[in-house]
């Protein structure tokens, strides 16, 4: 079977997979919007200023909220399958487009720390398995630890001091010089200047998971008998750390990658709030502020979505990676 | 590089390489306490005694539980030493530490003593990680034991409500819990435990997968044994060590979040933490990052005993667990 | 003839243990050697030390190993890795695990060829495709583009064989190669290396603990004890009559070598005794099991000395004496 069947298969297998669970977690929002205290009309009534009992119960039964649940969550779905998440009244817009908005930020903020944290957190593994129990493994494993340890919002506001306040050679907020009209290689640089910091605070953290994680995955990939059969080969360690040893050991660490990118959303969040980053994490903390659970429960709506399109590309990627995938 | 931290390495090797040596020390059948009560008793005893001195001796576990013992002192003193109220002007705002031996640790833009403040703000953070860790295990056991024992449908459906919450961002439905609620210390505790009890849900439904079908637990079937004596008696010991160790990460977990709810201005407003002191301190960071620096460093610190402690148990009690995380 | 491959004095340590002892054999041209022993009997270290791919803290404290006029202990690393598997190649026991889940079988041929014989992709698959072809793959074309999964144990060792064989090596060791497989493939694999062995004219050097093996396969047999040598002899003659005790028990404890049965599975019971108490005294490391020892084995370790045309014995006890020697049977009576 060539990987691109094999792929093919994955996703339709995970497709099907999604389902149930997009399912349930449309339902878990559509009950916490009921939790959430104030419906549409109250907002509504309290925009207007001077709304009666009477121009209250009018506007319910106007956007059908005096409608039993059950037929009530049957409209949600249905607003949800012509993709409207409802309107916010603080700005004015539809929740889909002030998301739609912000989605952009977020996922290159995210995407930026995802490879950093991989990038970096795969190379300090393959450092610690090749010198396992030496001095740069214990250093590096001594580093790890701390990493794994700090809060994303407090290294964020370290960085900051350090690099904008102290040296200032990075800025300390935003996303791009604002009025600055750049274009081309400039432009490039400008915003690779305002995500330096961000994506870097977002990424220390998965930095250390994935580090060590790779660590693990690659002396137990080390320790097997194909590695042996690659050495009697002939083959340079090079390669056979590269062709026989590090494949392997990447299977754990991108299913571990794909399991924390629900925390990686979170993480945004903060880190987002700290450099008054453009996304959604930032726009979820201006919800939080005015009471917005419209947008809120959008948010929390998007981005579980964006962890299941994410599980996904992790089952296509172990697919890729992985042939025996077709016989489990 | 400190000689604590060289012997870590070593430990976590060394418990790699004790692995095939555990199997054979353990007593065969070691939960059957049907007829033989007392031999087992001793059995036991004797293997928690070496438990005990591998835990001694393992340097990581030493480490972090001496740092959250210090920390743990400093919530338990903290009334002593600052008897009033850690939300009250006490001096001349914004000094910086040192600068009055009164105030070791320095004043905030309000002249609230930030010392006073930290050990407070100690007494929050260890009560909402372990009270919230509580919570979040005993859902998570409940579920997982119910789906690992039963197995059939019911486990399907709670898988499926597991993955349900794994796959909603924690933190983010943690900020719509709290929001919604309103926080308060009850609200940030039982909204934390809320968003973390899949973990170890999971965790309980693979160990209970495995035990259920050991010999042990068939002999406690053909003695009769109830299901609830088996589950409570039998395979939850057995899951322990696994439970134990993840625990120990989970309250590292909950004090970040309940930090970072509170940096985000969803704390407690009545109380102070140590979230909710980078927070106001973030404004003047330029001019007096030390606001921002003490308490970040304490977080850190507390962080950091957790994860040794847990580190240390990995390697004490499940070294298979070791390359997980 | 003159010798291939030479091994003399070979001592290989672990930091708490000393697993080979003083071993020496050599191994001709187009021959094939058996060493045969029981598990613990340095047989496989003794291999992977050939190689020079022992494993962690395994170390070659002292020896020689000669290929042709090459010392491949002295070589630096890297001749060292040119001579694997283009002079020297090997295969294992556990082709199951032996070879890369990941990668294609096409991937895992070619590999050695571009690397030892500096062949463009193409032409290496083509002899790929042959290599299959030669182990008796079928399809072997599309055999190349399948991974390892697919193939049953007994095709894995054959590709195994084939990867091993590709550079056409002067000396290919086979380290219990049919020991994961069934009874059926076994013959199989044995007939196929065998058959390479006299088309390419390579040297077999077969690592087993399968007398029924050796009887049928070897042109000499060395039976290894406890990291030492203690006897060498042509398979016939030493079936026929074993001159250490350690050969008699082992006979002794395989009775039906001709149904390939291998020892394990009897009652290896009737020497008593275990391997592992051997590994720290002084002295011959038989002798705390040996029915006929003397004062002098508890002291000295007996040199190898030569028996007769052919063979040789590490035994104190002068055992070309008929009347010394022990009859076959003579171990079940202890």
């Amino acid at each position: 079977m060539s990987s691109i069947q094999r792929i093919g298969k994955t996703f339709r297998r995970t497709i099907w997979q999604a389902i149930p669970t997009v399912i349930g977690i449309v339902v878990i929002n559509f009950f916490l919007l009921q939790l959430a205290p104030g419906d549409a009309a109250d907002v509504l009534a309290g925009e207007s200023g001077s709304a009666t009992m009477e121009t209250v119960a009018a506007l319910r039964s106007r956007f059908g909220l005096d409608q039993p649940i059950l037929l009530q969550l049957a409209a949600y779905l249905d607003n949800l399958a012509h993709l409207s998440l409802g309107y916010s009244p603080r700005y004015n817009l539809p929740v889909a487009d002030i998301i739609g908005q912000r989605l952009p930020g977020t996922v290159a903020l995210m995407a930026t720390a995802l490879v950093i944290a991989l990038a970096g957190g795969i190379a300090l593994g393959i450092v610690m398995a090749t010198f396992a129990g030496r001095w740069p493994d214990r250093l590096i494993s001594i580093v790890v630890t701390l990493l794994y340890s700090i809060p994303r919002f407090w290294i964020g506001l370290m960085l900051i001091l350090l690099f904008s306040v102290k040296l200032g050679w990075l800025p300390s907020g935003g996303a791009a010089t604002i009025g600055a009209n750049l274009s081309g290689f400039d432009l490039l640089i400008d915003r690779a200047r305002y995500m330096v910091l961000p994506a870097l605070s977002l990424s220390l953290f998965y930095i250390a998971i994935y580090s060590r994680l790779a660590r693990a995955a690659m002396l137990e990939a080390q320790a097997q008998d194909y590695v042996r059969t690659a050495a009697a080969k002939g083959l340079s360690p090079l390669t056979i750390t590269v062709r026989h040893v590090l494949r392997n050991a990447l299977l754990p660490v991108t299913t571990v990658a794909g399991m924390h990118f629900g925390g990686l959303l979170g993480g945004a969040v903060v880190v987002e709030t700290v450099y008054s980053w453009p996304g959604l994490g930032r726009l979820a903390f201006e919800a939080v502020m005015s009471r917005d659970f419209s947008v809120l429960l959008g948010i929390l709506l998007l981005s579980s979505l964006l962890v299941i399109i994410a599980n996904m590309t992790v089952d296509l990627v172990q697919a890729w990676l992985d042939p025996r995938i077709e016989t489990r | 590089m400190t000689d604590a931290a060289l012997d870590s390495t070593h430990s976590a090797e060394r418990a790699a390489d004790d692995r095939p040596l555990t199997a054979p020390e353990r007593p065969e059948w070691p939960n059957v306490h049907a007829p033989d009560t007392h031999v087992i008793a001793t059995d036991a005893s004797q293997s928690r005694s070496q438990l005990f001195s591998r835990l001694r001796r393992n340097p990581s576990l030493v480490a972090g539980a001496t740092l959250l013992l210090v920390i743990i002192a400093a919530a338990v003193f903290a009334p002593l030493l600052y008897p009033g109220d850690p939300l009250s002007m006490v001096a001349r705002p914004l000094l910086w530490p040192g600068q009055d031996l009164a105030y070791p640790l320095g004043t905030d833009s309000l002249g609230r003593d930030v010392a006073a403040g930290l050990m407070h703000g100690a007494r929050i953070s260890l009560l909402i990680g372990f009270v919230a860790t509580t919570i979040g295990v005993t859902i998570g056991i409940a579920v997982g034991a119910v789906a690992g024992y039963r197995g059939g449908l019911i486990d399907d459906i709670l898988v499926r409500v597991i993955e349900l919450f794994q796959t909603v961002p924690s933190f983010i439905l943690l900020v719509v819990l709290v929001a919604i609620a309103q926080p308060s210390i009850a609200t940030v505790t039982w909204a934390i435990g809320l968003v973390t009890w899949p973990t170890i849900a999971r965790l309980v439904r693979a160990e209970f997968r495995v035990l259920r079908e050991k010999e042990f637990v068939m002999a406690a079937r053909s003695l009769g044994f109830s299901d609830t004596r088996i589950v409570v008696r039998e395979i939850l010991p057995n899951a322990l060590p696994a439970i134990i160790v993840t625990t120990s990460v989970m309250v590292a977990t909950a004090i970040l979040m309940e930090a970072a709810l509170s940096f985000l201005g969803l704390g407690d407003p009545n109380v102070v933490s140590w979230g909710s002191m980078i927070g106001s301190g973030r404004e003047l960071i330029r001019t007096a990052w030390y606001l921002t620096a003490l308490p970040g460093l304490v977080i850190v610190l507390t962080v950091l005993s957790l994860n040794l402690i847990g580190d240390g148990l990995t390697d004490v009690l499940n070294p298979r667990l070791s390359r997980e995380r | 003839m003159a010798s291939l491959l030479d091994v003399r004095d070979l001592t290989i340590a672990f930091p708490s243990a000393t697993p080979v002892r003083n071993l020496s054999f050599s191994l001709a041209p187009a021959e094939t050697l058996a060493i045969v022993g029981e598990s613990g009997s340095g047989k496989s270290l003794t291999a992977l030390a050939l190689m020079r791919l022992l494993p962690g803290t395994a170390r070659i404290v002292s020896g020689r190993v000669r290929l042709r006029d090459d010392e491949l202990l002295a070589l630096p690393e890297i001749e060292m890795r040119r001579r694997r598997g283009r002079d020297i190649a090997m295969i294992f026991q556990e082709p199951m695990t032996s070879l890369n889940p990941v990668l294609t079988i096409g991937r895992q041929v070619t590999e050695v060829l571009q690397v030892h014989r500096g062949l463009s992709k193409a032409q290496a698959r083509r002899e790929a495709a042959e290599l299959l072809d030669l182990v008796r793959i079928p399809n072997p074309e599309r055999c190349l583009d399948d991974h390892p999964h697919r193939l049953s144990g007994g095709m894995r060792q054959r590709v195994m064989i084939a990867i091993a064989a590709a550079c056409r090596p002067k000396i290919l060791i086979a380290d219990e190669p049919t020991t994961a497989l069934d009874v059926t493939i076994q013959a199989q694999v044995l007939e196929l290396l065998d058959r390479l062995r006299r088309e390419l004219s390579l040297s077999l050097l077969l690592i087993t603990h399968d007398l029924g093996l050796v009887g049928q396969w070897a042109d000499r047999v060395v039976v290894m004890y406890a990291g030492r040598k203690v006897e060498e002899a042509p398979p016939g003659i030493l079936f026929e009559r074993p001159l250490h005790p350690y050969t008699h028990g082992l006979l002794a404890a395989s009775p039906r070598l001709h149904e390939n049965l291998h020892y394990r599975s009897a009652r290896l019971s009737e020497i008593p005794g275990n391997i592992a108490s051997a590994t720290t005294q002084a002295g011959c490391p038989f002798a705390p099991r040996c029915p006929n020892r003397l004062a002098l084995c508890r002291t000295n370790v007996p040199h190898e000395r030569d028996a007769a045309i052919g063979r040789r014995v590490a035994c104190h006890v002068d055992l070309t004496e008929p009347s010394r020697g022990l009859p076959h049977d003579a171990a079940v009576s202890y």
